[in-house]
Formats: structure tokens, C-alpha cells, sequence
């Protein structure tokens, strides 16, 4: 990834926080999967979260603000401007998480940081037997 | 060039840009009754482009938008709104999601849209895209229209 180091260091601290968070949703590794986008000009980061657990209209709410307060605590620092305000989230359920990697698609001006998210979610997950699971493992997402 | 155009502000105008994001709305509309949704969802996402251009003249009280703002990327543009500090208050939390899914549609998905056999967008994704526009209470829409 030829991403600068230290915006490596806030994907790494985005995949922590949502392995954290989705783990203590009681999900097992295989039933989620992190997709991401970096544009370094506008240094905007787009994520896309997918679980195959069936989630209601609430609870992907409830999922967006909790992932997006845990973002704000972790990645923004007093007296700068708000890394988040470049975070787009947009969180979704599927039954085939495999058919999102496949239309998971990359802009020209975009580059495709999933792989990287993919591993460090597994890194970052509680349980140490869930991560052989992952789904981009399966999948394939698109080169980064 | 059009009237109104000067160094460092874009050709259109405040009354060209009202004019165009209402029509490609009304546009869009007929399209979605006739069941060519894809398309309706690209002109809905056009319109919420022009519309925020608007709201720039508006809001910096300009007869056209900024050159800066000669961009596609709507996180760009509304950051010229003025609105992207209030967009983080937690009581606009779903307006921020819904801005969200209309953000990744404008970057993953318009480019394509077009070169793309109708039925790969599925109902399921204009009912997501007309939601987050249209909610009452917090969609895009109402949040940038219904203002003092």
C-alpha cells in the first residue's frame, strides 16, 4: 500500500475500534468485513462496514453512532481539526458478503486501503481463532 | 460566458443553479414513474450537487459559485456551505449517516452507473438513495432546505 506511514497508523486505529466494537456485538470475524477508500488529495476516508448478521433499521443507526463516537475519541486530537470529519461510514447488512467485495468498486482517484483494513481487523480481533475467518480471505477484494 | 461570470468564481449562476437542481429533480421523478431507476438515482445525485452549489452562492453571498468549488466530490462542496461543523452535532447523527450513503454513491457507484445494465441497481438501492434524501425529518434534503 503505498499509503504515508502515518495515515497507516489511523487505518490500523479505525480497524481496531471497529474489530472492538462489532466484536463486543457478539459477531464472529467471518460475519463481518471492513471495505475502505483513501483519496490522499482530499485525505477523505471512506469506509463501508458489512456484516451478514441480519441487522434492523435501529440497530444500523445505533452501530453508525457508537462506531462514529469511538472514532471521534480515538483518532481526533485536541486543537486540530477533526480527522472524522473526513470519515464517511455507511453501514450495511448483506446476505453475501462475498457479492460486496466483488461490487466493491475503486474511483480513479481513490485507492483501495480493504486489504490493509482487512488484516488489521484481523490483528485487532478479541478472539484468537476467529481471524483465519475473515471473509476478504474468501472473497478477494480489489488489489490495493 | 455566461452574465455574472468573474475571475475566480465558476460561469453558472445563482438563478441557473436554482433552476437546474429543481429540474433534474422534476426530471428524475419521471424516470423512477416509468421504472428507470438507476438513472433517476444519478439525476437525484446531480441535483443534490447543484443544490449545494446554490447554497454556496447563498450562504457567501456570491452571483456564482467559487472556482474552488469546481469539483464533483460533494464532501468538498458542502465544506464551502459552512455546514460540515454542524453536520458532527449529535443531533443531525442520521443526517450524517444519510449524507454518508449519498457520498458513496456519488464516489463508487454514478461513474458507473451509466455504462451498466439497468437491473444491477436494485430496487432495494433507490429506496436507500431516496431515503436518505428524502426522510422528513433527517434527510439531505429537509436538512439543507429547511433552514432560517
Amino acid at each position: 500500500m503505498a499509503v504515508k506511514s502515518s495515515i497507516r497508523q489511523i487505518f490500523r486505529k479505525i480497524a481496531e475500534v471497529i474489530a472492538d466494537y462489532v466484536s463486543g456485538e457478539g459477531l464472529e470475524r467471518g460475519e463481518i468485513a471492513l471495505m475502505g477508500l483513501w483519496n490522499e488529495r482530499t485525505e477523505q476516508v471512506s469506509l463501508t462496514l458489512v456484516t451478514s448478521r441480519r441487522l434492523s433499521a435501529e440497530d444500523l443507526v445505533r452501530w453508525y453512532r457508537d462506531i462514529l463516537n469511538r472514532l471521534r475519541q480515538s483518532v481526533d486530537e485536541p486543537g486540530l481539526p477533526p480527522f472524522t470529519w473526513n470519515i464517511g461510514l455507511v453501514v450495511t447488512s448483506t446476505l453475501d458478503l462475498d457479492r460486496e467485495f466483488a461490487l466493491f468498486s475503486v474511483p480513479d482517484d481513490e485507492e483501495d486501503v480493504t486489504d490493509f483494513l482487512q488484516d488489521e481487523m484481523d490483528a485487532g480481533w478479541p478472539s484468537p481463532s476467529a481471524a483465519s475467518s475473515s471473509p476478504s480471505k474468501v472473497g478477494g477484494s480489489a488489489s490495493s | 460566458m455566461s452574465q455574472g461570470a468573474s475571475k475566480g468564481l465558476l460561469t453558472q449562476t445563482l438563478a441557473d443553479l436554482d433552476a437546474a437542481w429543481k429540474e433534474r429533480e422534476e426530471e428524475a421523478r419521471a424516470l423512477a414513474a416509468d421504472g428507470f431507476l438507476s438513472t433517476a438515482a444519478s439525476l437525484r445525485v446531480y441535483a443534490l450537487e447543484i443544490l449545494l452549489k446554490a447554497l454556496v452562492c447563498r450562504r457567501l453571498d456570491l452571483p456564482s459559485p467559487p472556482a474552488a468549488c469546481k469539483t464533483h466530490d460533494l464532501s468538498e462542496v458542502l465544506l464551502f456551505t459552512g455546514l460540515r461543523r454542524e453536520l458532527e452535532e449529535p443531533r443531525h447523527e442520521v443526517v450524517r449517516q444519510n449524507w454518508d450513503v449519498l457520498v458513496k454513491y456519488g464516489k463508487q457507484r454514478l461513474n458507473d452507473q451509466r455504462y451498466q445494465p439497468r437491473a444491477t441497481f436494485s430496487t432495494k438501492d433507490a429506496e436507500e438513495i431516496n431515503n436518505a434524501l428524502d426522510d422528513p425529518v433527517n434527510g439531505v434534503l429537509a436538512w439543507l432546505l429547511n433552514r432560517p
